[in-house]
């Protein structure tokens, strides 16, 4: 079924529980069957069902937020004062499945408790694979707004993970 | 520019989204400032990290069964989720209209690529690979691989970009590239020169329609992605689909030397 891995992977990190993230994949194909004729053959068809998907998240979970008011909520005090002097993790070479799965659910993890203006310019550009200015039509909003906020997002989802990145990957299990 | 600055750069630095004056300027700040260099380390493990955890979550095998069939109604006594429920999963059962429709989008794609006949794009990087080489296909020479990127992407309106596959291991590195129309399709041609065979690749946008008519496939189990074979008079082709973007990666260099390149870079969607 096109694009139902991605969209489940956007729902299921943007929802707080799995079935959420089901009804909004349902909700999303039944609504892109309702306006199928408004779709142009040969253009971003994974695009097109993301935006259907947001929209239909931010109506029925998000209700009155949207891009409003975030701008300086995270501002200088959330600055990780950090940031630029944490030596970067060396690349920890092959890991094993438990190793991913492990990080995978941690990550998960802390992009749920990052708010959802800036977790959602993550999911759609990192996980999403869309460029800023097709995250920008997604989200109706700015190419800029989805620089600023990937870039806080990012320092919000790091401080998430503080630590848990940038230790070194034991092979071992001697716990 | 300061490391305050930078900060915002480093990020669209790290997800390819820079202008060339952005990019000299970020491209100067890190050379000189270390924490900078260690940011911007720090942003790419970051954003792989999230990548390859997007990658472990896939869909239930019972929510496409539900699309599907278009019922999705809850069983006896299961309750429907959420404060108002989703009531169309009930209305869906009952209403042929939409399920047919709901046949019609997933059979959209199928369709859409069924109208057209596929095009001779495979065929054409062969013969433009060669004329590439001999020099006589005018193309941006252009040696900084980000450059390029941002050079052929919006040559095709920022639509899609090149693959931009790191061949320093062959000891290949871009020195190149143009964007070729074929059938009205925008392709991007990056060339590649160094000790090995000559390379060029061929990214755009398509289907495995696009595979040329007489091509080996080579299935690989790991990836799970579909590797075609083809060649002409010495040159040898090798095309896979990574989500809607086709590779073509074409070369003189033996066959199943351009097949290991292929498989060791390709990414699956």
């Amino acid at each position: 079924m096109t694009h139902i891995d991605h969209l489940y992977r956007m729902a299921f990190h943007l929802a707080k529980q799995k079935e959420e993230a089901h009804d909004m994949v349902q909700e999303t194909y039944v609504r892109a069957l309702g306006a199928y004729h408004q779709f142009t053959p040969g253009t971003n068809m994974k695009a097109w069902l993301t935006k259907i998907l947001y929209n239909f998240f931010f109506d029925r979970f998000h209700q009155k937020k949207r891009w409003a008011l975030v701008e300086g909520k995270f501002g200088e005090d959330e600055e990780e004062p950090h940031y630029w002097e944490r030596v970067p993790a060396e690349n920890p070479g092959p890991e094993s499945q438990l190793l991913l799965k492990e990080r995978s659910a941690k990550i998960a993890d802390a992009l749920r408790n990052i708010p959802e203006e800036f977790r959602a310019p993550i999911l759609l550009v990192d996980m999403g694979d869309f460029s800023y200015a097709e995250a920008a039509q997604i989200l109706a909003c700015p190419v800029g707004t989805i620089r600023s906020r990937l870039s806080r997002g990012r320092r919000l989802l790091y401080r998430r993970l503080k630590g848990y990145l940038d230790a070194p990957e034991k092979g071992s299990t001697e716990e | 520019m300061n490391c305050q600055e930078a900060q915002g750069l480093i990020t669209a630095l790290v997800d390819d989204e820079l202008s060339a004056s952005e990019l000299a300027s970020i491209e100067i700040h890190l050379r000189e400032c270390v924490k900078c260099q260690f940011a911007h380390r720090q942003e790419r493990a970051l954003k792989t990290a999230v990548r390859t955890a997007g990658g472990a979550v896939s869909s239930p095998g019972d929510l496409r069964e539900k699309i599907l069939s278009g019922l999705g109604r809850p069983g006896k006594g299961e309750a429907l989720n959420g404060p108002q429920g989703p009531g169309w999963l009930s209305q869906l059962a009952f209403r042929p209209a939409l399920a047919f429709a709901l046949v019609l989008l997933l059979l959209l794609p199928v369709v859409y690529l069924m109208r057209s006949e596929p095009a001779p794009i495979a065929l054409s990087a062969l013969e433009s690979h060669e004329r590439m080489v001999a020099g006589s296909l005018s193309y941006i020479r252009e040696e900084s691989p980000e450059k390029l990127k941002i050079q052929l992407a919006r040559s095709v309106d920022g639509r899609f970009g090149p693959m931009a596959y790191d061949l320093s291991m062959m000891g290949l590195r871009p020195v190149g590239g143009t964007v070729q129309e074929v059938a009205g399709r925008k392709i991007i041609v990056a060339l590649y020169e160094g000790t090995a065979p000559s390379l060029t690749c061929y990214t755009f946008l398509g289907t495995e329609r696009d595979v040329p008519k007489g091509a080996a496939l080579f299935a690989d189990p790991e990836k799970k992605i579909n590797f075609y074979t083809f060649s002409r008079q010495g040159v040898n082709g090798v095309m896979h689909r990574e989500g809607e973007l086709i590779c073509i990666l074409v070369s003189e260099m033996p066959l199943p030397d351009l097949l290991a390149l292929a498989r060791s870079k390709a990414q699956p969607s």
